[in-house]
């Protein structure tokens, strides 16, 4: 009854090159690792063959993987915090990576739940509602989050970096 | 603080062309394995029970999801009146747990089968029971409004509960689950919400 949702395999390619980018990078400002965000990416195009709907229109579609990435990655948070001797080797991962921002460098240094609204609103563009449905929170606290995200930024962005 | 500068720092995270190959071809080889799986599902041929006797007739029924608009099943934050996070449930978990259900002597088996056990939240659970469920009559009418209370280990991806149907008189019924909750040692029970519907027969 669950397969009949099953997608044909050939047709992933053309998915994971439309959208990889976007997730990957959504990702891993969640995750600050890359073999994480690898591991989230792919998860979500696995349950993406298994069990995507017909969408209505490739926002549609993209919204759907936004979402599905979100909550891979929140899985992937939950088993961290219950088996926390992976933590030592998530922060060498995530201090070889360089990068040639420190806005960005900034923005990873945020907690989780900022990083996550600030990336879907500046980076992604979408608007307040639709991140309350990706993320499952109500606008007003998505609202609240941006702005705390935004300031908690300015902040540190300005003390560390400029 | 120009916020475009952080759009433009964020769009130069990309996949690697080799990264990207790796997850074009594990997500091919998932979808191999899958059908795979299918196919021999397909071959098990089911074995019916029936037990001869004067007072019991044995029913057998298969579920159907009762909301197929949710696909995907999502942690969701639960407060308290002042708005802190007290807990966490899974909700939206329809399509994700399988459930069967078999009336015989007075009790009603159900069997939930994790669609994908190796992934969270199921992967973490150890016992799992019923949550909040109802049987309604043929009528609709509601004959019982209950809450399973006994865990049982979860075995290969599969839990086998029960509820007893003492007192209920033959005839035709409907199971609604309204929840199951799982658990694992040393941590709070996990609620997981959905829709699971399945008509028997007494």
């Amino acid at each position: 009854m669950n397969d009949s949702s099953a997608r044909p395999a050939d047709a992933i390619e053309t998915v994971i090159r439309t959208y990889g980018n976007a997730l990957y990078r959504l990702c891993f400002v969640i995750l600050g690792s890359e073999s994480d965000a690898e591991d989230a990416v792919q998860e979500t195009f696995i349950r993406y063959l298994q069990k995507a709907p017909q969408f209505e229109n490739p926002d549609h579609e993209k919204a759907w993987l936004i979402t599905v990435a979100t909550n891979q990655c929140r899985d992937i948070l939950r088993f961290r915090k219950r088996h926390p001797q992976i933590d030592s080797e998530y922060l060498q991962e995530a201090s070889a990576c360089s990068f040639d921002s420190g806005i960005l460098e900034a923005l990873m240094t945020l907690p989780e739940k900022f990083r996550l609204v600030l990336a879907l609103y500046y980076v992604e563009e979408y608007r307040i509602d639709e991140i309350a449905q990706m993320v499952g929170k109500t606008p007003s606290a998505v609202k609240m989050r941006l702005r705390k995200g935004r300031k908690l930024l300015e902040e540190v962005y300005r003390k560390e970096y400029l | 603080m120009e916020f475009r500068e952080l759009k433009q720092s964020v769009e130069k995270i990309k996949m690697s062309e080799e990264m990207q190959n790796r997850i074009i071809r594990n997500c091919r080889a998932s979808a191999v394995h899958k059908t795979e799986e299918i196919t021999m599902r397909n071959r098990v041929s089911f074995n019916f029970k029936k037990v001869v006797s004067i007072a019991a007739v044995i029913a057998l029924c298969l579920c159907a999801s009762v909301a197929a608009a949710n696909h995907f099943g999502t942690f969701k934050d639960v407060t308290n009146w002042t708005g802190a996070v007290v807990g966490t449930e899974y909700v939206q978990a329809t399509d994700e747990i399988e459930v069967n259900a078999v009336a015989e002597e007075g009790v009603l088996t159900i069997t939930a089968t994790f669609l994908a056990p190796d992934t969270a939240p199921y992967s973490e659970q150890e016992t799992f029971r019923v949550g909040n469920y109802r049987i309604l009559d043929a009528s609709g009418n509601v004959i019982v409004d209950g809450e399973g209370d006994e865990f049982v280990e979860i075995v290969d991806g599969k839990a086998v509960m029960t509820i007893s149907l003492d007192g209920i008189h033959n005839g035709d019924y409907k199971l609604l689950i309204g929840s199951f909750v799982g658990s694992k040692k040393a941590d709070q029970p996990l609620k997981i919400s959905g829709n699971w519907g399945c008509a028997f027969t007494i």
